[in-house]
């Protein structure tokens, strides 16, 4: 007899979640490379014995776009953008590799291309990228290969490739925070859709007006779900007030 | 309901990077300033329902999983290390370093310094200093018998003795690199300071290996692009009215939860 407002209540707190979702996406609106994340709601039916089945609304899972955010031109030479799928290959502290898309790299100490939090960036041979305390200047190409000019800028040294692993199922990989994925999957082994851009950086596909009508639509909805659970409650307290005065009579 | 604590986090965020942004425009006419941009990671995320799970007996798994992220955190201050525009100002001490480098300065307690601001002066010894009266490293001195000094583009510095017919050399400028120079830590006056993630300073002569020349009689000018950080400007505010719409939002749905009759 309470299924109506469970039904709604199931409706309710998915729709929480769905707001934790845009929350997210619209704070991260300025993250570079970040992906927007949509939730999926799916329905959950329960046949109690002997009734009509009842369905259930559940929050089942959330998926990437993984569509390439617009590359913003920023003229630093070790800005990387990857125009295409794919993903840069970086060494955590733990020996791991974890996989990522934000391209603002820098040189640590030792002269390794390296992410603003310190993770290492791989080449295709899987080894660090060194760059000799000598270089001026620092030229990527398309193909992710990484040259220097050197002595005194006469001659253009290839110093390696930065390594770009793409999936055959990007959703499978999982994201792990400061624009890191981490994925089961082997790279396959040829990459031919990704365009490695010097001097840009990818920004967020995150698109303001999708996530603010998102918004509305998700706060209306549960505003009605609210509404209706008041009526249903109000429907229950007249059915008790009418029943008991045709018992009492 | 995370949605507060997560558009909290994004409003944070924006307010940081409008300060970076204020930062950089107040520095506009600062010779040898470099600008800073400020980048942000996406941070931990839940899983629910983590992808790639078995879901059944059989072996099947879970094609997609539920996570929701929790939100957005600063990761770096950047700063662009480009070159800035070369200003002619016919003052011989004036001195801008077109490529890599950075002078060296002595700072009084007794550590050295970095600097791309060539606006030098001299003190009451002659020696070459910065505008706050910090030596230059190597110390040159200039005596007060020169007439006219020059600095080539590899950083000699020579001067015109009156009644002498020849030029002086005086000493010779010498430049500092770093393998990272974004790591260099800005302490304000113009300097930076030397860290572990900058790496150790090279030192050499101007025009030479890595390293840019000297031009006597220009000072570099700031590398803030004021369009675009105008266009930096107006994406934060917006972000920021994004996020504080989310709380709003987060709260009416609250609300209606509060209102629900019993």
């Amino acid at each position: 007899m309470l299924s109506p407002s469970l039904v709604l209540l199931s409706n309710q707190s998915a729709l929480g979640q769905a707001l934790d979702i845009i929350a997210n996406n619209v704070a991260n609106s300025n993250t570079g490379a970040f992906k927007r994340e949509g939730i999926e709601f799916d329905t959950l039916v329960n046949q109690p014995t002997g009734g009509q089945p009842i369905n259930f609304v559940t929050d089942r899972s959330t998926y990437r776009d993984t569509s390439t955010g617009p590359i913003q031109p920023t003229g630093n030479q070790l800005d990387l953008a990857i125009e295409g799928s794919g993903y840069f290959q970086v060494q955590i502290p733990d020996g791991t590799t974890r996989y990522t898309r934000s391209g603002s790299f820098h040189l640590n100490e030792q002269g390794e291309i390296a992410t603003q939090s310190g993770q290492l960036v791989l080449s295709d041979g899987g080894a660090p990228i060194i760059v000799p305390d000598t270089v001026r200047e620092i030229t990527v190409t398309g193909d992710g290969t990484v040259s220097a000019r050197v002595n005194n800028g006469v001659d253009l040294a290839v110093l390696g490739k930065v390594g770009i692993a793409s999936f055959a199922n990007e959703q499978q990989m999982q994201p792990q925070g400061n624009g890191l994925y981490t994925t089961t999957q082997t790279p396959l082994p040829t990459v031919d859709k990704a365009i490695v851009i010097q001097g840009s950086l990818e920004q967020s596909n995150v698109k303001p007006i999708n996530e603010m009508t998102d918004l509305i639509r998700v706060q209306r909805a549960y505003e009605q779900a609210a509404n209706m659970i008041s009526q249903e409650n109000q429907r229950l307290d007249n059915a008790i007030t009418v029943l008991a005065k045709t018992t009492a009579n | 309901m995370r949605a507060l604590s997560i558009a909290a986090t994004g409003m944070e965020a924006q307010q940081l990077n409008v300060e970076v942004i204020s930062n950089n425009i107040a520095n506009l006419s600062t010779t040898g300033f470099k600008s800073s941009r400020t980048e942000f990671q996406d941070l931990l995320y839940q899983n629910m329902r983590s992808v790639g799970s078995q879901s059944s007996d059989t072996g099947t798994i879970l094609p997609s999983g539920l996570a929701v992220g929790l939100g957005v955190m600063p990761a770096a201050t950047y700063r662009i290390n480009s070159q800035g525009n070369l200003s002619v100002t016919s003052n011989p001490l004036d001195m801008a370093i077109n490529g890599l480098g950075y002078f060296q300065v002595q700072l009084p307690d007794g550590t050295t310094a970095y600097t791309r601001s060539g606006s030098l002066q001299l003190n009451q010894t002659g020696q070459l200093v910065t505008a706050d009266g910090y030596q230059i490293i190597p110390s040159i001195t200039v005596p007060a018998t020169a007439t006219s000094i020059t600095v080539n583009a590899s950083g000699q510095v020579l001067a015109t003795i009156s009644g002498q017919v020849n030029q002086q050399t005086l000493g010779q400028l010498q430049l500092a690199s770093f393998i990272d120079p974004a790591g260099l830590d800005a302490i304000g006056q113009n300097l930076l300071k030397e860290t572990q993630a900058s790496g150790t300073p090279v030192t050499g002569n101007p025009n030479t290996n890595q390293f840019g020349s000297i031009v006597q009689g220009s000072i570099e000018t700031s590398n803030v692009d004021i369009v675009s950080q105008i266009t930096d400007l107006i994406t934060a505010q917006r972000a920021y009215e994004m996020n504080s719409k989310v709380i709003n939002t987060a709260d009416q749905m609250l609300s209606t939860a509060n209102q629900m009759k019993s």
